[in-house]
Order: C-alpha cells, then structure tokens, then sequence
C-alpha cells in the first residue's frame, strides 16, 4: 500500500482505537580510533566492521523504506567521534582496501566450498553481501556515509541528534562544569558542521544523567535526552506516566525514560530475540575455523587468528555442536520476532491508555552496532518493526521524541534521578578498581587547561600559541572518551585502552609546558595535529570557566 | 637640502639622506631575530608516518602522567546510591608540623551529609573514617537513608578530645536514592561484585605501555 495511503487508514483507525507510540533510536558510537602514525591499525577494524555489518545495512533498510514509500520514524544518534570518522579521508581510504580484502577472502572462500554445495551457497551469499556493500559505499554514496543519514533525514522520517563531543561519562567529569559543557557544545559543534543543521535531541553518553545537566543542554538548544527507566521512576516527584510520558525537569528540557520490556526482549543474552537459536552464532568465525596458512592472508598481522565476518555456523542451541547457518530460516524468524514485538507493543499500549491521560511513547533506545554485528539478523528485524508499524491493521505508530514533543505541549514537571543504562544503573561500571585511577588525572588535566584558558584572557596570543591551545583541548577530550574506562572494565582490549588515555594525557602534558615555557616545536605540533585531527573548530577560549558566566 | 629637527632638541638638524643611513645602521645592528616558530613553518606533507610514531612515543614516554604531580587535593566522585568514591593528595595542603610527622595513620576522612559543610554545627550528622596515606583513593559505603542528600568530606585530625581540625575540604556531590541494580547472572558469575576498599595509585609512576600485537609494531 503506498505511504500516504497508509497514512490515511492509520488515521481513520486512530478514530476508533487509541493509538500509542514507539520511539525506536538507535544510538551509533565507536571510540574515535585513527592512527596515521602506523600504515595500518587493527583497532581501526571496529569502524570498518562497523560499517560494513551496521551501518551499510542500516542505509540499505532505509534506502528500501523509502523506496517502498513507507511511513516510519527512526531516530539516529551519530557520535562526533564516529561523525569524524566516517568523514575521513585516511579511514574512507584504509575501510577500502579491507573491503576488497573482505571481497577477496570471500572469493576464495566460493572456490574452497566447491565440493561443499550448502556451504558454498553461504559462501555465495557474502560475497554477494560485500558486494553490495562495496557498492552502496562507493558508487551510491562515493564513500560518505553522511550523506545517506542526510538524505533520510531530509525526508523527514530519520531524525538525526548527537551526543558529547568525545562519548565523556558527564557525571564523572562535573567537578569541573565547563568540562561539561565543552563535551555537550563540541559535539553539538561538530554535528552542525557536518551535518549541516543543529539537533534537538541529545544522547547523553551511557544516558548517564545528573541533575542539573539539563542547564547546560537546555544552554546548547537542545530539547530532549534520555535516561534509563529508573531515572524516571526515581524522580523527585513520582512519574504520573510511569516511563511512557517524558519529564520536563523544570526548564523545558525534557526528559524520556527507556521502557524496560522493550529493551529486555531486545538486549537479553537469555530472553531476547538475539539468542534464537536460527540466528548466525557470532562466536564461530572462519578466522578461528580454518587452516591456518589458508587463513594467514586475513588475520592480525599474519599471526593472530580474528574474527573476519564469514560465519557458516546457527547458535544452535547451548551445548549442542553448532549447525549450518540457513539465511532463509533466520529471516523468517526475524520476521516472526518483528511480528512478536509489534503484537506485544499492541499489547503494551491497549493496557496503558487505560490509565493514562495521553498517548503513551514507548523509547526503544538501542546501541546501532548491536543491530548486524552482535545481532546479524538485526537490521532485518528492524525493517520489518518499521514495515509492520505502518501497517493499518495496528496501534502501534512509530514516531520521533521531537514530534512527541509537537504534539504533546505540556509535561510533568520533575527532576530525574541520577542513573545510567550501564551494569548496576549507576557510574560503578566507569569508576571501580580497574579504572578509577584516571580521574585524578584528567581532572588535574582538565584544571590545568582552564587556568590557560583563564591566565589567556584579553591577552593576544600568536597563531603558533593558538594551534598548541586548541591541540591542547583535543588531547583533554580525546583522554575524556568513556570508552577508555569501559574498556578497562570490561577487560577487552585493556593495554589499548590505557595506552590511548595515558597517550592523550602525556599528548596534553607536552603542550602545556611548551605552551607555558612559549617554547613550541611546530614540527611536534603537526605531528599531533595529523594523529589527533578531530574537531577542527575548537576553539581553547571555551575552557576560560569565566566565559560562561 | 632640507633640514629636519626634533622638537626635543632643535639645535640637532638632519638631511633626510643622513636619517637614512641613521635608519639602516640600527636595522643591521639591532634587526630582532625571529623565534623558531615563525622561521620554520612545516608543511604536514613533510612528516612521515615513522617521524609521528617517534614523536608520538618520546612524548608518551617524557610526558608520562605522574601522580606525584597531581595537585587535585581531594575530590569525592559519586559511584551509586550506597557508595561515594574519594580520592586525594594532600600533599602541601597539610601543615609543617604534619608533614614529617609519623602519624600519619591517624588521619580522619569526615564525610559529612551535607553539602558544603565546612564548619561543624552540633547537629549535623557525619561519618569519620580512617586513613593511612596522603594520596590514596577509596570507596566509602554510605548508610542507608531515605532522602537524596549531598555529601562533602574533610580530611583531618582528632585529637584526644575528639576535636576536629580539618587540613582540606572536598567539593559536594549528591548521591541519589534508589537501588543498585542486580548484575544479570551469566554462569556462574557473582550477581554482586565486592567493591575495593583501597585503590593505590603508585607514587610518581610513570604510567608505562606494554607493547602489544594490536597493529602496533607493524613493519
């Protein structure tokens, strides 16, 4: 049925049957991972699987919606540091050639699964798939991936916002406020200059809320953000709504709290859709499968077995050896999960008009990598929620947090409590034994910046003098990334993690005595000018705490 | 010929051609010298990737953060509704006669439930833990309460007569109500992981890397 058709028989549903809202967001974020320095990097590797597994999907299910003229509402949340990636001239180049190495592998793999001809036939199939992908990159969007998420956005149906400039864990870095207010208004900054437009929606990072941050994105323009359920349920004044409403928190800035049952059918390890056992197993990968001479070719420095993309293998089921992947069988059943999650969200919103006084909005917030890498049937899951929210037939009607806000005009009024999404729903998971150590140190970094920023004022500085302060900032934001401590926790890749914060601090260190001494080796600042070229518009006058005021 | 003077000193009278040669024998004698930086502008097309490695690596190693040059005396972090997290450096914050004193365990960390509180009114309500060192960080478990309240800290000594002397005070942080969440279970995982009680940040270690595979020593 074409879109507006579609649109006209919602609305005469919507007569007789109270309709609710799903707000689904993905939130796309990857720690800013760019190493000219090497003439290649395996960390780069996230953003290229990234882009490969997550995003090029995701444009393709876009491109096929509005191809299809359906009437969705997805919102995106694009990091700085991933908007940056994805702009780079280096990383477009160097995600290139990991394609054609990806393509290759891949053509190999046809040939070797010759004799072999339901493996074969998966073989097929990715080559297939990184064809695609090589061609949606190159020809359709010539390598920027920006221009997709523009050109939804332009339709109206992709709402685009961001979040801090360097994905910082706000609560843990307010002791200092202008520390906060650079995370929030860099990432502001650099989503207008490429993007081209300010958002209103705002991620915070791990939707680590504290009270009184809504000053500061409220300064920034922005009109809502998130937090998680008990964020709202923990309020100061009990939530009339439960999570199905948002908060204003009392200067207009509003606040949506995610819905528990949405995110546990998604999230889930044991619950949710991901852990079917028809869906592609991510931990069986031809990397770790194969002959290791065949392999060498596309593995971490010829040596190091890792994962390359190309699974053969289902989940199966626990202890049971893992079975041949059937891509026909796994879409249907992210057809079915698609199909379940829409009757339950029907389900959700008939109980919840019963007793609440306006339409509920459901937020649905996931991280975007889950969709395709983690959760490979994901962006087909997704498609077909969005296909399903436009049918007539439901009322369930997706929509955007800002039309929310157009349409609903006036809000509780409370505080939400401090809280977050991570493990435990506080700041445990960024502050504990493993990482706690580094906030002495970015906080000493933090304050060393604002007394340059401060002793700077009214006086005139040298072009030299001004390119060291702004790389100066860059070192502290860079050292800021949530990713670093998160890393730490989580025991992943934890010698990367400290090397980049302690390098961004020692980065931060060097130029604060050669800008204290005016002795600055501008050789030395290139360098760090190429490695660390992020936010070209920083301006280290924003670190004068007095200039706020 | 025209004559200049000076209105200082009209006795004195110059040719325009004897300021000229004035002028070129100060510029030669007396030219300043440019600094480094205007002379020797760099094209970023000139640094290879092994010169950015180089530099890179000699900053990461001279300018290595070290705690010992920490001048943040005493910051408490919230961690979740039950626990506060302090670190501090003490540090030239203590007085003369501390800071060679050998007992230094006998310092008192006083967290107080209300924000800023500085002075010591009868009423109000504190903790008084503990500590052993002038730098150190620590997790503190809060009692249980049943409104959101802010906490600050001092830390100090007690006398005998249980007096209080604080020798530096800690910003205010407010730790909200609620219950921490549980940990979902997978295997045979601890739902609950024990917090630390001490975390020690070693004195004026340069934090080194560890070389690893990860892309790092590409040839």
């Amino acid at each position: 049925m074409p879109g507006n058709q579609t649109v006209r028989a919602k609305i005469i549903i919507s007569k007789h049957m109270k309709t609710g809202f799903l707000s689904l967001i993905l939130h796309a974020h990857l720690p800013y991972v760019r190493h000219p320095e090497h003439e290649c990097f395996f960390e780069e590797n996230w953003l290229f699987e990234a882009i490969t597994e997550c995003y090029i999907p995701l444009i393709n299910v876009l491109d096929r919606l509005e191809k299809d003229q359906i009437d969705y509402r997805l919102t995106l949340s694009l990091s700085p540091p991933l908007i940056s990636m994805l702009r780079d001239d280096l990383l477009q180049a160097r995600y290139l050639k990991y394609l054609h190495k990806l393509l290759e592998l891949a053509k190999k793999e046809v040939i070797r699964t010759e004799k072999q001809p339901e493996y074969q036939k998966l073989a097929q199939y990715y080559l297939h798939i990184f064809q695609h992908t090589l061609d949606t990159y190159q020809n359709q969007y010539h390598c920027d991936l920006l221009t997709a998420f523009k050109k939804h956005h332009a339709t109206g149906k992709l709402e685009l916002i961001t979040c801090a400039a360097t994905h910082g864990f706000l609560p843990l870095l307010n002791i200092s406020e202008t520390a906060v207010r650079n995370q929030i208004n860099t990432g502001i900054q650099t989503f207008k200059e490429n993007l081209g437009f300010l958002p209103t929606g705002f991620w915070l990072p791990e939707c680590a809320y504290y009270p009184g941050v809504e000053t500061l994105l409220s300064e920034a323009g922005i009109t809502y953000f998130f937090v998680d359920n008990h964020g709202i349920t923990n309020a100061n004044q009990a939530p009339k709504n439960g999570v199905y409403a948002p908060l204003d928190c009392g200067n207009g800035v509003t606040a949506f709290g995610r819905d528990p049952e949405t995110s546990k059918q998604v999230w889930s390890s044991h619950e949710g859709y991901p852990g079917d056992y028809d869906y592609r197993e991510y931990y069986k990968d031809i990397g770790f499968d194969l002959d290791f001479d065949y392999i060498k070719p596309y593995i971490l420095d010829n040596e190091i077995r890792i994962n390359t993309g190309i699974k053969y293998y289902r989940i199966t089921g626990k202890d049971l050896p893992k079975e041949r992947y059937n891509p026909e069988n796994a879409l249907a059943k992210a057809q079915q999960h698609a199909q379940d999650f829409i009757n339950k969200r029907q389900a959700q919103i008939e109980t919840l008009n019963t007793t609440m006084d306006r339409p509920p909005i459901i937020v649905a917030p996931y991280d975007a990598e889950l969709f395709g890498h983690w959760w490979f049937e994901g962006p087909h899951w997704l498609e077909s929620v969005l296909r399903l929210a436009n049918a007539p037939d439901n009322n369930v009607q997706t929509l955007s947090c800002s039309a929310y806000l157009k349409q609903q005009t006036s809000h509780q009024v409370a505080t939400p409590s401090a809280s977050t999404w991570g493990d435990q729903g506080y700041s445990s998971y960024w502050l504990n034994d493993s990482n706690a150590w580094i906030y002495p140190f970015l906080h000493q970094a933090e304050a060393e910046m604002e007394k340059l920023a401060s002793d700077l004022k009214n006086l005139t500085v040298t072009p030299l003098q001004i390119r060291a302060l702004n790389q100066a900032a860059r070192s502290i934001l860079l050292a800021q990334a949530s990713d670093w401590p998160f890393i730490m926790k989580s025991g992943t890749t934890t010698e990367y993690a400290i090397k980049r914060i302690t390098d961004h601090l020692a980065r931060f260190n060097y130029l604060h005595d050669c800008i204290r001494k005016n002795r600055i080796n501008e050789r030395h600042l290139v360098a760090l000018e190429i490695m660390d070229n992020i936010f070209p518009s920083i301006n280290f006058r924003d670190y004068n705490p007095n200039k706020a005021k | 010929m025209e004559f200049f003077y000076s209105k200082y000193n009209p006795q004195i009278k110059l040719s325009s051609i004897e300021m000229h040669e004035i002028s070129l024998q100060i510029n030669e004698a007396f030219v300043p010298t440019l600094p480094v930086e205007t002379r020797n502008l760099t094209d970023p097309s000139d640094i290879s990737s092994e010169e950015m490695l180089e530099i890179s690596e000699n900053i990461s190693v001279d300018f290595a953060p070290k705690s010992a040059n920490n001048s943040q005396k005493f910051v408490l972090l919230p961690v979740d509704p039950h626990h506060i997290h302090a670190y501090w450096n003490l540090g030239d914050y203590l007085p003369d006669d501390r800071k060679n004193s050998a007992c230094e365990d006998q310092l008192t960390l006083r967290i107080y439930s209300e924000p800023g509180q500085k002075a010591l009114p009868k009423t109000s309500v504190w903790i008084d833990i503990p500590i052993n060192s002038t730098r150190s960080q620590q997790n503190i478990f809060l009692p249980n309460r049943t409104q959101e309240i802010s906490y600050s800290a001092s830390i100090g000594k007690r006398d005998q007569d249980d007096c209080f002397t604080a020798f530096v005070h800690s910003n205010s942080t407010p730790i909200p109500l609620g219950k921490v969440m549980p940990t979902p279970i997978e295997d045979d995982q601890p739902t609950f992981k024990p917090l630390p009680e001490t975390i020690e940040v070693n004195q004026a270690t340069p934090l080194a890397w560890k070389p690893n595979r990860s892309g790092q020593n590409n040839h």
